[in-house]
């Protein structure tokens, strides 16, 4: 069987028509399907993208300001003694 | 099927929201979609139901399509690969017939007993070989695509397709010809 035959015997293979609703299901959906604005998507993406940054910001903000002054000093202390570093401690035990 | 200037100015309508336009492009590729999503899932309602999913997503992202594929590539990768994912849902209950199908265009008695033979030996046939290979034969020989175009309905590379044609076509013709070489 050469390339021609085999496609004369595709060629008679019966079409399938399509049934007439949904002919018409599909000619409507203009009407029933909203379509995809892409402008809209990059606006809505900018503005969480905005609203994301604010939100840290208050955030690190209200955080920072809360934090007594030598509570910082304190937590490195306390990682220098961790570490049992015995210079570390004597300094440690001199300023207390 | 639509060459590429003018699948080119359909879409551009499309993604303008040209109602019109859309329906153009519903009556050119409903029946060669519906054709091969029946073929593939050999059930008619479903097939449409598939295809009309592939008009929806082709009309709310008409702005993705690129006219670098003809339209028909386009609607075929993406019919293509919600087929697949029906045949994924249902795989232990896939049925083994064809829906019934319409009257070929032949009416003679003899012609078209003729014909209905060859069709039904060719369906047969068909369901021998691999998934794969009866997409890319229906691909090929029915709905008219190119190696190329059928690679980007099958994910696939052109060189791959040429490979995939030709152990399909081999096995075909020794189902539809026992004893004679392809």
């Amino acid at each position: 069987m050469n390339e021609t035959e085999l496609e004369a015997m595709f060629k008679g293979l019966p079409e399938v028509e399509p049934s007439a609703d949904f002919m018409r299901r599909v000619r409507t959906i203009p009407l029933t399907h909203e379509r995809t604005r892409f402008r809209d998507l990059f606006a809505w993406s900018f503005t969480r993208t905005i609203s994301t940054f604010a939100a840290a910001l208050a955030v690190g903000l209200i955080l920072g300001g809360t934090l007594p002054d030598e509570s910082v000093a304190q937590s490195d202390w306390a990682t220098l003694v961790a570490f049992d570093s015995e210079s570390v401690i004597d300094s440690y035990s001199e300023l207390e | 099927m639509g060459n590429d200037s003018s699948d080119q100015a359909l879409f551009s309508r499309i993604q303008a929201g040209d109602a019109q336009a859309f329906r153009a492009l519903v009556d050119t590729h409903s029946k060669p979609l519906i054709t091969y999503v029946t073929r593939i899932l050999k059930n008619q309602s479903e097939a449409e139901e598939v295809v009309q999913e592939v008009f929806v997503r082709a009309w709310k992202n008409a702005g993705s399509y690129r006219p670098e594929a003809r339209a028909t590539t386009w609607l075929h990768h993406i019919a293509h690969n919600l087929a697949i994912d029906v045949i994924r849902k249902r795989r232990p209950n896939v049925s083994l017939e064809f829906e019934d199908d319409p009257a070929p265009a032949s009416t003679r008695p003899t012609e078209l007993l003729e014909q209905k033979q060859r069709a039904t030996s060719l369906k047969d046939a068909l369901e021998l070989l691999g998934e794969r290979q009866k997409m890319a034969m229906l691909l090929k020989y029915e709905q008219g695509l190119s190696g190329a175009e059928i690679g980007r309905v099958l994910d696939l590379s052109e060189d791959a397709v040429l490979s995939l044609l030709a152990r399909a076509r081999a096995k075909l013709v020794s189902i539809l010809e026992p004893g004679r070489e392809p």
